[in-house]
């Protein structure tokens, strides 16, 4: 374009900077700059702010890309569109590789200590003995579990027609350990193992009278008798005690919760201390002794791959509660435990972006894999997260935990669900 | 994937944004998105200066870009209908942020990985630009960090030519002398790295 007579030198050297003059017109405008010493300052001046304005583009973030493919749907097909992205993202780098050594580990520390704890089973299966004791609570442990009796389980407990329990519509009645009348010593309810070993927390016992079932495996004669221990063997345990899972309502801690910020490739790290309401619902109810209102704490790291995907470790503890049921042709056993398991594992994350006419509440769901000390737990969770600062959040939500063990060969678990609640420090 | 794609015209790619064939789709909407994400997002953080706010005008840029596909639109003009969509968006969302209140302590500061001098020149920079006149901003937006010539910026802004021109010189101008205290200490920091 012919400009010559509409410009000022000064537009001119803005626009051969900017590369819209043309050949001819930048021969002038070089002749003319050469010519005038203010024309120069001029020249040296805006290549001076061009340099200061040229910083390098911005790129966006891939995470974004995900989020609109996700949107229309054109990905793989919505989640799984984003997960398969995700996962790439995830697979080249180099966190990837700390948590993978991490599940490695958590998985050979379970496999170590579960095959320790077979052998024991296998030398002391058949002499292992619960015995009811006092009235008063009992404590097992681990050490001890393999070879313990518990007295004072009285006969008069497994009969029937005790008058302290109730038979009715074949309802089963359970009474706490102090509840239970004084007892002879003549009876010994012996069982392999280390089902009820546990640990240090309270077992509970309690009885059911109940009509007979078919299919008992568990042999618990009437007053004064005794069970013969050592008939029983691994194969044809008459107390084999496969322990039928219980499900019960529980409050339980939660997971950890991540943060909100959009930078990539940062951790941070994160304490969480988990809640849950002392009361349980269903047919199981501990003292509050038994069942600590804050049972739960983890500590852990997460690292943000994406503005919504997280992932890292944590390890924490936490009790479950473990009922086995007995039954022999009149009566009905309940023993209930209440396991401190220590576990670890992967945590993995997806949040949903914030909610600002929620005051910013932040939807998430999360699933932990992992394993504890005597068998796997998986969590699942889904909730609201508010962040009150860059440091503190607070997080509530549903969560389901299955905790998996294994004894002579039978798979068990026991579940929880409930309500979680806490709060997350990150530093 | 995008490699075959690569050479592709923007019209055929924003054809193939129509297709049923999901996988097409896809291929298409990463090809545009490489094309064009960049300025685009460029363009919505300087304008915006608010990154939550530009990364969702950002994706609403792109997302309505592909719904709009479903639509029996020519498209003639795929950069300029891009950063048209990305321009009213911006436009709609930026008075609303002016009534956004952040509290001191959300405030988190950047760490950069530059020395401090040439860090607060740029942020100097920054500032300068954002207290720009909004006619002025928007083309230097475009001009130095889009990298559009001045008869696409007339394009999408709708506006002449000339117009252009003149309001790049004016902001230059005004840039000039906001920066010209500053404008040694740059020289200093260009010798400082030789």
């Amino acid at each position: 374009m012919s400009l010559e007579f509409e410009l000022t030198s000064s537009e001119k050297i803005t626009m051969l900077l900017d590369g819209e003059l043309s050949q001819t017109e930048v021969g002038n405008v070089f002749f003319n700059v050469a010519q005038d010493e203010k024309l120069q300052q001029d020249f040296i001046s805006e290549l001076q702010i061009r340099k200061l304005m040229k910083p390098a583009a911005v790129i966006p973030p891939d995470n974004l890309r995900l989020g609109i493919i996700s949107t229309l749907g054109i990905g793989t097909i919505g989640f799984w569109g984003n997960f398969a992205e995700t996962s790439k993202l995830i697979a080249s780098s180099k966190v990837f590789l700390m948590l993978l050594a991490t599940i490695t580990g958590a998985a050979g520390t379970y496999l170590f200590m579960n095959n320790a704890q077979n052998e024991l089973a296998k030398t002391n299966s058949a002499q292992a003995n619960l015995r009811s004791s006092n009235s008063s609570g009992n404590n097992f442990n681990d050490n001890q579990a393999n070879n313990q009796s518990v007295n004072n389980f009285g006969a008069n407990n497994f009969n029937a027609n005790n008058a302290s329990t109730n038979n009715s519509n074949g309802n089963r009645n359970k009474f706490r350990k102090n509840n239970l009348p004084p007892v002879s010593k003549s009876t010994e309810i012996e069982q392999t193992q280390e089902l009820i070993s546990a640990n240090s927390n309270p077992i509970v016992i309690a009885e059911n009278s109940g009509n007979a079932k078919e299919n008992s495996q568990i042999q618990v004669e009437p007053i004064a008798q005794t069970i013969n221990t050592n008939a029983m063997q691994n194969s044809n345990l008459p107390i084999s005690v496969p322990i039928q899972t219980m499900n019960k309502n529980e409050i339980v801690p939660n997971l950890n919760l991540m943060k909100s910020r959009y930078t990539n490739n940062d951790s941070r790290f994160m304490a969480t201390f988990r809640g849950f309401a002392t009361q349980n619902s269903g047919n199981i109810n501990l003292a509050p002794e038994s069942s600590p209102s804050i049972n739960n704490i983890a500590i852990g790291t997460m690292f943000e791959f994406t503005k919504n995907f997280s992932a890292g470790f944590e390890f924490g503890q936490e009790n479950f509660v473990q009922q086995f049921k007995v039954t022999s042709a009149n009566n009905e056993i309940d023993l209930i435990q209440n396991k401190l398991a220590f576990w670890g594992g992967v945590n993995l994350s997806y949040k949903l972006d914030k909610i600002q006419s929620l005051e910013n509440l932040q939807p998430y769901g999360t699933l932990f894999i992992g394993g504890t000390n005597f068998g796997y737990i998986t969590r699942q969770s889904l909730g609201l997260n508010y962040e009150i600062n860059s440091q503190f959040a607070m997080f509530t939500g549903l969560e389901y935990t299955s905790l998996f063990s294994s004894y002579n060969a039978i798979w068990s678990s026991s579940q929880k669900y409930g309500m979680t609640y806490g709060i997350q420090l990150k530093f | 994937m995008a490699n075959n794609y690569s050479n592709i015209p923007d019209e055929t790619l924003y054809e193939y944004l129509k297709s049923n064939d999901k996988r097409a789709t896809l291929n298409a909407f990463n090809e545009i998105y490489r094309r064009y994400s960049t300025k685009v997002y460029t363009y919505c953080r300087k304008v915006l200066n608010n990154d939550p706010a530009a990364d969702d005008i950002f994706q609403e840029t792109f997302t309505r870009l592909c719904e709009g596909a479903k639509n029996d639109r020519v498209m003639t003009n795929l950069s300029g209908y891009i950063f048209k969509i990305a321009r009213n968006l911006c436009l709609t969302e930026k008075p609303r942020l002016m009534n956004v209140m952040v509290q001191l302590e959300d405030i988190q500061l950047p760490i950069y990985d530059k020395n401090y001098g040439q860090q607060e020149l740029e942020n100097i920079v920054e500032l300068t630009i954002q207290s720009l006149p909004e006619i002025y901003r928007e083309v230097i937006i475009m001009k130095e960090y889009m990298n559009l010539s001045y008869c696409e910026i007339s394009e999408n802004l709708n506006i002449s030519m000339t117009v252009v021109r003149v309001r790049i010189f004016r902001a230059k101008q005004k840039l000039r002398e906001l920066l010209l205290p500053y404008l040694e200490d740059f020289d200093r920091e260009i010798k400082k790295q030789g």
